[in-house]
């Protein structure tokens, strides 16, 4: 007792130390909360505001978005994004737009997002803001039927064909047979098809979702080379700083999986559910 | 009432100090058990990473053997079909790859089976019934909507053999061709059974994308389809691992914390190792517990003992300042008593001792008088003529008269006690030296007496006059008393002898 009557710094320090304890012991046991960013951006209320989300969208890509006989937009994507519209209470706007040029149409502003089975790849992690990975996705290297082509090994010296903007001329480029084949661009996979079966081309490198909807309803016969390039998973992408839009969706996305509704779509163009939504 | 106050605040400052002190250890306690909570839960962590690790090669180096056998098979299924065999030719490869990935495998797998260019051919060689058509069946439809790769198809109960089957189809050149083999996951069950029997996790779960489960350590949990599940630890988990990107992760259910570590397997399967942390924090908890009682009762011990220390202290502090007041009265008292007897034994005019002062003094010099040998003298004075002082001059003037007197023969018998009996009534006790000059004293007196009396030029009241007798002790004196009564007979004849000179007054 004489501390305190003696020694009242000390007792002060005392009773500074055991607060300083228990204010770092307070942070300590603090349950780590989620340090989600909450300085608002505006992008999920201008949507909502304006009413419409204006997808970019390749219309030569089918299952996911391509116009059909009557000449409407439909595909995977655009029920996917249709759904996500609908719980938002906003229209589905789609824009068509030169593949080529998607990064340019985002963020001049032209649309909102691409949504059009766009591959992940680190450089469109960097520049965009990119939805959690849905689908996954072959390189595949398609021959016509009556091709001697049987393997990569047979490739050399060959006209290939890819689309142009897509992730296919990266992924060439990263194997030795990037130098040694002539690459010719297409605008969008169908197209490809089209030079393929014209014999203007010898083989295509083409995403396995397109084919597997187009050699299931074509006549013609195409054969799959055994190797595939690389896998790949397709992510819708945002403006860089388009966060609160960006989370929104993908929360959408995430209760259609829980609900089945994603299920149910898939198994529409797929015949089964191949998504990948955690 | 200012002094309990003063009390108060000292305890409060007691209490004060007691809470800083509680407060500080707890906090030391306190920030040591968070320590060993982490270190606990980074110890399950890591054991939990371990096993999913280890679980996970086990069951990729499983699978691939599947995978990597139906890729090849399908090599030569591709430049069969390139080739136009016919379906009897790929019948017989189909049979033939069969016998040997039986026993690849283990005999977790019959073999492969396959539909080519619409007509269904299967090596293993099991008959289909009549309303089978292989390409509504799932192997088939997940294979084409996946061209590339190999599909891992939903896993089925197998009835015969009451073990989870798994389906891997992969698409042909063509597109619409598939070829496609079972597998058991008997092994992955055994894997699953063996790491949580070893009692490094609590329970060991393979789930697919869809979150079936494939393996789990409890074997009723097998072919459930987790995704569907609702309000129930599988529930929970399938929430907490579509929400999170971390490999691990705790999850509370029912009251228990779990550590759930996750790692891929097989592409798009998991490998779930679940730890039930709140049985191995409860050990620790209960150590928390168990010390903060032990730092409260140590406390608590303490500040008995401080504050009946403290009690006794101040008690005994009360005891003492109670005695010290006690002395202080009694030393009081005494002064007052002292003053009061000073009172009493002076006489109030002259300042010469009382009449009790020399009856004191009588009854203590009565010893004096049994031995006999004391040299004792008493010498008696009477003031002369104070009654005509009195009436002529005033009592102030009769007062300053006989202190007048009394200080003459207080300045000649200077070590000797000077009493005044009363009115104009003095005696001096002579003893020691003055008792050994009497003579020569008593002469000095009468003769100061005598000049005085004489004296014109001074007021009458000034004129200092007095009778002296003196009588020495003598044989057979019982007292002072009887000494006294001759000294007072003296001093009569000395004042007749003094009347009969002067008249009654000059």
């Amino acid at each position: 007792m004489d501390l305190s009557k003696k020694r009242p710094w000390l007792r002060k320090k005392l009773i500074f130390t055991a607060m300083a304890l228990i204010l770092v012991m307070a942070n300590g046991c603090g349950s780590d909360s989620s340090a989600k960013d909450t300085d608002q951006d505006e992008s999920l209320q201008k949507v909502l505001d304006s009413g419409q989300l204006v997808i970019g969208l390749d219309e030569e890509y089918p299952p996911m978005g391509f116009r059909d006989d009557s000449g409407e937009i439909v595909g995977f994507d655009i029920d996917v994004a249709k759904e996500v519209c609908n719980r938002l209470g906003i229209q589905l706007v789609t824009k068509p737009i030169d593949w080529s040029e998607k990064e340019n149409e985002l963020n001049s502003g032209n649309i909102d997002c691409i949504w059009n089975g766009m591959s992940v790849t680190p450089e469109r992690a960097q520049a965009m803001n990119l939805s959690d990975p849905y689908m996954k996705n072959e390189l595949i290297f398609v021959v016509s039927g009556n091709s001697n082509i049987e393997s990569m090994t047979d490739l050399k010296g060959c006209r290939i064909g890819m689309q142009a903007g897509s992730t296919t001329l990266d992924a060439l480029a990263e194997t030795s047979l990037g130098t040694e084949i002539t690459i010719v661009e297409g605008d969008n996979n169908i197209e490809l098809y089209q030079m393929l079966n014209s014999g203007s081309l010898d083989a295509v490198l083409v995403d396995s979702i397109v084919s597997y909807w187009y050699i299931s309803n074509s006549d013609e016969t195409f054969y799959v080379l055994p190797e595939s390039l690389r896998e790949e998973t397709f992510a819708v992408g945002f403006r860089k700083e388009d966060n609160a839009l960006r989370d929104r969706v993908q929360e959408l996305i995430s209760e259609m999986k829980t609900d089945g509704t994603l299920r149910g779509i898939s198994e529409k163009w797929f015949g089964s559910d191949i998504t990948i939504v955690k | 009432m200012k002094k309990k106050r003063k009390v108060s605040t000292a305890s409060l400052q007691g209490i004060m100090l007691t809470f800083v002190v509680i407060l500080f250890f707890t906090a030391v306690i306190l920030i040591y058990y968070r320590m060993l909570y982490s270190e606990t839960r980074q110890r399950i962590i890591r054991t939990g990473e371990m096993n999913a690790l280890s679980s996970a090669k086990q069951i990729d180096s499983y699978l691939s053997t599947g995978v990597d056998t139906l890729r090849l098979a399908c090599y030569t299924l591709d430049k069969m079909i390139r080739d136009g065999r016919s379906n009897e030719e790929i019948l017989d490869f189909l049979r033939n790859q069969s016998y040997a990935i039986e026993n690849i495998t283990d005999r977790y797998s019959t073999g492969l089976y396959a539909v080519i260019g619409g007509t269904y051919l299967d090596g293993t060689d099991w008959i289909p019934e009549d309303d089978y058509v292989p390409t509504e069946r799932p192997w088939y439809i997940d294979a084409r909507a996946n061209i590339g790769q190999v599909a891992v198809v939903d896993p089925y109960l197998d009835l015969d053999t009451h073990t989870i089957m798994i389906s891997l189809a992969k698409t042909l050149c063509d597109t619409k061709s598939v070829a496609a083999m079972d597998m058991s996951m008997e092994q992955l069950q055994f894997i699953a059974e063996e790491t949580a029997a070893k009692g490094d996790s609590d329970i060991e779960i393979v789930l697919n994308r869809k979150f079936q489960v494939i393996a789990h350590s409890d074997r009723s949990e097998v072919g459930k389809d987790y995704f569907k599940e609702s309000d129930n630890f599988a529930a929970a988990l399938v929430d907490k691992l579509r929400s999170t990107d971390e490999s691990y992760f705790s999850m509370n259910y029912a009251g228990q914390e779990y550590i759930v570590y996750t790692v891929p397997v097989a592409s798009d399967w998991m490998c779930l190792s679940v730890v039930n942390a709140t049985l191995a924090f409860g050990q620790l908890r209960k150590m928390l517990i168990f010390t903060l009682v032990a730092m409260l009762l140590v406390i608590a011990a303490v500040i008995i003992i401080m504050t009946y220390s403290m009690r006794k202290r101040r008690l005994a502090m009360e005891l003492s300042n109670d005695l010290s007041r006690a002395k202080s009265d009694i030393v009081e008292k005494d002064v007052e008593i002292g003053k009061i007897s000073h009172v009493a034994f002076r006489d109030a005019l002259t300042g010469v001792g009382s009449k009790a002062a020399y009856n004191k003094l009588k009854d203590e010099i009565s010893e004096v008088f049994e031995n006999g040998e004391e040299k004792l003298a008493v010498m008696m004075m009477d003031v002369n003529d104070l009654k005509y002082i009195n009436d002529n001059f005033g009592h102030d003037a009769g007062d300053s008269y006989l202190k007048g007197c009394c200080n003459l023969a207080c300045n000649i018998f200077k070590g000797s006690p000077v009493f005044r009996l009363g009115g104009d009534e003095f005696v001096v006790v002579l003893r020691g030296n003055d008792y050994d000059d009497r003579e020569i004293l008593v002469g000095q007196l009468e003769e100061a007496l005598e000049r005085s009396r004489a004296r014109k030029d001074v007021q009458p009241w000034e004129r200092y006059s007095a009778a002296i007798g003196i009588s020495e002790i003598m044989k057979g004196d019982s007292g002072l008393e009887d000494v006294f009564k001759r000294a007072d007979k003296a001093m009569y004849e000395a004042k007749a002898l003094f009347k009969a000179r002067y008249g009654s007054y000059r």
